[in-house]
């Protein structure tokens, strides 16, 4: 009860502060009153007793201060009217505030910018209700292994059946598959990214659909969809028209059921229509009937208090009683967390990113000591002043905290607005490196980490010079020309130790970007084995429906090809089923003579298409028309698989036993790199596309791509491609128009951002330890110019007052330096996963780091010691 | 309390639980102002306790923000403003809890300083 009472008074007393004083005005004056009365009464005259009364209360403004001050309320009263001081003091220092404010916005707003990044790919939850209790599951084991150690793949129907049975840990499971279907019948023909899913997927996401509803257990078969929010936008406007709607799939017909919310992206955010399973099975019978045939990727949902390992050891017991396949590992399953699954790599490089911009915080607070350091020897006076009025140290340290405080806060603010436009950026840049692009952006935990930096960065830089301003001297700073006072050894000593501390700093967080730019580059000069510059690509999925038989999709693809060929600006053209770099590769294990295997990678090319994309020709031919379905099988190999099956011979002519039967090797490529730039060369080897049919039965949904190479540029050529599509077939959709150099970028789209961020800060560090130590070194010889003025007078040459100033500087360098390398060392040892053929200690980084670092800082220093050599001694002798 | 408060031996200084104390007694007796309060004590005290007037002033309003006592203003035969205070029924409760407290306080050290050890 008392609390609010307290409250309340409080808050009165704040409010009415006028009303306030006079009362305790009037209470003080009629105790005095009351006290002289007293006094007559007992005899004394009336002067007198006005003199014994003083005596007895004291001074009346001192009660009425102690009245006045009592209560919480005055606290906050002292720090408004510190702040209202603090701000007419920046006024009157515009320049100073200034500084001040935009050193503590870069520091504040890129801790802003990727804390916001960090906080939703790392902190935040999926979208989903208790999103920790879903769980991804993935087969191992069988012909999985063969792949490489923890290879993992998707499971078969049965096996999702068989863990949905586990009803004491899950609560239920959900499989899905994707694909893309050719939409039309409304507007030009697309491609639309389809998920083939359980009915229940929705229900085990806890996920409503924003509008109409999902799929009904019994809907399993039938042609339902659900429709992204984009693409409902898009096929039929805003609103609920699309509900109840048909939209045309593969040439069938699909009912709209309902449409999702706008922030729904499951699997990824490329998916547009979600629909039944049963569609695939209608594709594909074996899919849902062949207990073998493992298609499916799968989620599950944990029952509340239901640990991961429970799941795990109950799947270990279902896996046992499946068949095992003598001379494979025995099959399994792998689970983990659909969030930790979802972070994925994303982790340590946004730890690095934090721990650097943390850096980069740090040194601008030094520099904003440092600044507060020299303003605040120029304001001794003033603080000898309040002291002397009796302000205690503690009273004088609480002003200045909220005049370093307020400006932090400022720099805060600005620092907001820099995040903002900073965090667009990075998503426009890197579109596709970090999950959950769509969740990323400024919210109230972001703003409210801001403003927890700004108080602390405020208290941090704030500290040291609060605690030396309110130390002053009272005899000595009021005496008139105190300034010898002023600069005293110890305050130097300080400015010089932040300055060291700048200096390393500095040097970890540009050794760390030099890394991780030494690596980019090491990456970007690795040879890709053909030529990307442009080549246009397009991929391109035929309707099964429209072209049902193997030969029927061969021949459109040739008949495109052969068009393209006839356009204006096409140098060559062809078709092939897979693309280097475009994360989708098939391949095979090849048992040799001797008992050992390979594993090649396998590619399906027309002719023309290592003309198109410039891979050399090592030896023999390239495919021709005369290579047809019924002539006889021929392949051709890289050198890597030649070395590896006939080493130092030339592989053209020799035959190889493959599905097609007995095949004939017509010749030999160069490498190239087909995963990524990072990933070895492997063994390749190349079917002709007009052979290619046992190829399309096995995968009759495979797309495949269409690739130019541009006289010119190569984007221009995509009218062309449509145009000859077109001539072959109206109906038919083109989607994903890129070129070769763009798919290299994706690929190493993620280390290129690491690299550009870090050393982006590392920059800004750079710049902002530039500005420090030009800060410290023109205060420094400005407090010295007395000295130097002597020294000149007594015959130092300028050449040896310049020595003197860089010297100083060169061994706060050279401290900051060794500082620096000890840090670096130490810790440029967690980016060892992020680079690329670069040690983590690589001498030519250090080195050149260092020495842009020490040349930078002399630089520095440069001005304030070609200012001090200039000092004119007559004038610097005269002047205080 | 003040730092210029007398220090002669018969005028200790009053701590502020005591103070608290001394003046919920003294309000019980009747309502007084600021003064009033002061010469009581010291009357009643026989001039051993000495209340100094901003120390008191501060108990008041502390005590007022307790809930222990209400102010009033009322007029003075000279036409000023006079706060008057007096004791609430919370602030008799609590008279009597710390009169209770004291008393049991002040009887053991009684017996801790006629004890032999």
């Amino acid at each position: 009860m008392s609390i609010f009472r307290e409250l309340a008074s409080g808050l009165r007393a704040l409010l009415r502060q006028r009303d306030t004083d006079r009362d305790v005005n009037d209470e003080v004056d009629h105790y005095l009153e009351e006290a002289t009365a007293a006094h007559v009464a007992r005899g004394l005259t009336p002067e007198a007793a006005i003199r014994a009364a003083r005596l007895e209360v004291g001074n009346t403004t001192t009660v009425r201060e102690q009245v006045r001050t009592a209560g919480w309320e005055h606290r906050i009263e002292t720090t408004l009217g510190d702040v209202r001081y603090a701000l007419r003091s920046l006024r009157r220092n515009r320049g100073f505030a200034l500084v001040m404010i935009l050193t503590l916005s870069l520091g504040t707003g890129a801790n802003t910018a990727i804390f916001s990044v960090a906080e939703s790919v790392l902190l935040k939850p999926l979208p989903y209700p208790h999103d920790d209790q879903l769980v991804q599951l993935w087969s191992t084991g069988g012909k999985m292994a063969l792949r490489g150690p923890g290879a993992r793949g998707p499971l078969s129907w049965q096996q999702l059946q068989n863990v949905g049975a586990l009803r004491q840990d899950v609560s239920g499971v959900a499989g899905f598959t994707e694909t893309r279907y050719n939409l039309t019948g409304l507007g030009e023909p697309q491609e639309v990214q389809a998920a083939l899913t359980s009915p229940s997927l929705f229900e085990l996401l806890g996920v409503q659909p924003a509008l109409g509803r999902g799929f009904a257990p019994s809907e399993l078969h039938d042609r339902v969809v659900v429709l992204s929010h984009g693409l409902s936008r898009q096929l039929f406007g805003a609103g609920a028209a699309a509900l109840g709607r048909t939209v045309t799939l593969d040439g069938n017909g699909y009912s709209v059921v309902g449409v999702m919310p706008a922030d729904f992206a499951f699997p990824d955010d490329a998916t547009q229509i979600w629909t039944p399973l049963g569609q695939a099975f209608a594709a594909q019978p074996e899919m849902e009937t062949n207990p073998n045939f493992l298609a499916l990727n799968a989620l599950a949902r944990l029952r509340d208090r239901v640990a991961i390992q429970r799941l795990g050891a109950d799947l270990a017991v279902v896996a046992a009683r499946q068949p095992a396949t003598p001379g494979l590992q025995p099959p399994g399953f792998a689970t983990m967390r659909l969030r930790d699954e979802d972070v994925g790599d994303a982790r340590t490089p946004l730890l690095v990113l934090l721990a650097v911009v943390g850096f980069v915080l740090i040194i601008g607070c030094v520099n904003a000591a440092n600044l507060l350091l020299a303003r605040s020897s120029a304001r001794q006076r003033e603080f000898a002043v309040r002291r002397a009025l009796g302000a205690g140290r503690g009273r004088l340290m609480g002003q200045l905290l909220t005049e370093s405080v307020v400006l932090a806060l400022a720099g805060g603010a600005m620092g907001l607005l820099f995040a903002e436009v900073g965090v667009s950026a990075i998503l426009k840049a890197w579109p596709a490196v970090l999950p959950r692009t769509h969740q990323i952006g400024i919210d109230a935990a972001t703003m409210g980490y801001a403003l927890l930096i700004s108080l602390l960065a405020g208290i941090a830089f704030g500290l040291a010079p609060a605690w030396r301003s309110s130390a002053t001297k009272l005899d000595t700073s009021l005496r008139e020309g105190s300034s010898a006072a002023t600069a005293g050894p110890r305050r130097h000593r300080l400015q010089q130790g932040l300055v060291v501390a700048e200096i390393a700093l500095a040097l970890v967080v540009l050794t760390g970007a030099g890394l991780l730019v030494r690596s980019f580059m090491r990456l970007r000069s690795v040879n890709p084995g053909y030529d990307v510059h442009q080549v246009l690509a397009a991929r391109i999925r035929l309707t099964p429906a429209r072209y049902a038989s193997v030969p029927e999709k061969l021949d459109f693809y040739q008949r495109a090809v052969e068009q393209l060929r006839r356009q204006p600006g096409v140098a060559s053209a062809s078709v092939s089923l897979t693309l280097p770099m475009s994360g989708e590769v098939a391949g095979f294990r090849w048992g040799m003579q001797d008992g050992d295997y390979v594993d090649i990678d396998e590619g399906l090319v027309a002719p023309e298409f290592f003309r198109t994309l410039h891979i050399p020709l090592v030896a023999g031919r390239a495919f021709t028309d005369a290579d047809r379905a019924h002539t006889q099988a021929v392949a051709i190999v890289n050198a890597a698989l030649a070395k590896h099956l006939w080493p130092n011979e030339n592989p053209v002519g020799r035959m190889m036993d493959l599905r097609a039967g007995p095949t004939l090797i017509v010749g030999e490529i160069g490498n190239i790199h087909y995963a990524s730039l990072t990933d070895p060369v492997k063994a390749e080897i190349y079917l002709p596309f007009s052979q290619g049919e046992s190829e399309f039965e096995r995968q009759p949904e495979m797309s495949a791509w269409i690739v130019a190479r541009a006289a010119h540029d190569p984007l221009a050529l995509a009218s062309a491609v449509r145009r000859a599509v077109a001539a072959i077939d109206p109906q038919q959709s083109v989607a994903a128009f890129t070129t070769l150099g763009e798919l290299v970028g994706r690929s190493t789209a993620a280390r290129s951002f690491n690299m550009t961020l870090v050393s982006v800060f590392a920059l800004l560090a750079l710049g902002l330890a530039v500005v420090g130590i030009y800060g410290v070194m023109a205060y420094t010889v400005q407090q010295r110019t007395q000295e130097i003025g002597v020294r000149i007078a007594l015959g130092a040459g300028r050449g040896h007052v310049l020595g003197l100033v860089l010297a100083d500087t060169g061994i706060m360098t050279g401290l900051g330096i060794v500082i620096g390398l000890a840090g670096a060392l130490a810790l440029t040892r967690v980016l060892g996963t992020l680079l690329y053929d670069v040690s983590v200690t690589d001498s030519l980084t250090f080195a050149a780091t260092t020495a842009v670092l020490a040349a930078a800082a002399l630089l520095a220093a440069l001005v304030p010691a070609l200012r001090a050599a200039r000092i004119d001694p007559v004038e610097a002798l005269r002047s205080e | 309390m003040s730092p210029d408060a007398d220090t002669s031996p018969e005028n200790t200084d009053v701590i502020q639980g005591t103070l608290d104390l001394l003046i919920l007694k003294t309000l019980s007796l009747e309502p007084l102002h600021g003064f009033g309060i002061a010469r009581r004590v010291e009357q009643i005290s026989r001039g051993v306790f000495k209340v100094n007037a901003g120390s008191l002033l501060v108990a008041l309003k502390r005590l007022g923000r307790a809930g222990w006592v209400d102010a009033g203003w009322r007029e003075s035969p000279n036409a000023r403003r006079a706060k008057y205070y007096r004791l609430t029924r919370a602030g008799r409760r609590q008279l009597e809890a710390e009169t209770a407290d004291w008393k049991r306080r002040a009887a053991a050290v009684a017996r801790l300083l006629d004890s032999e050890a």
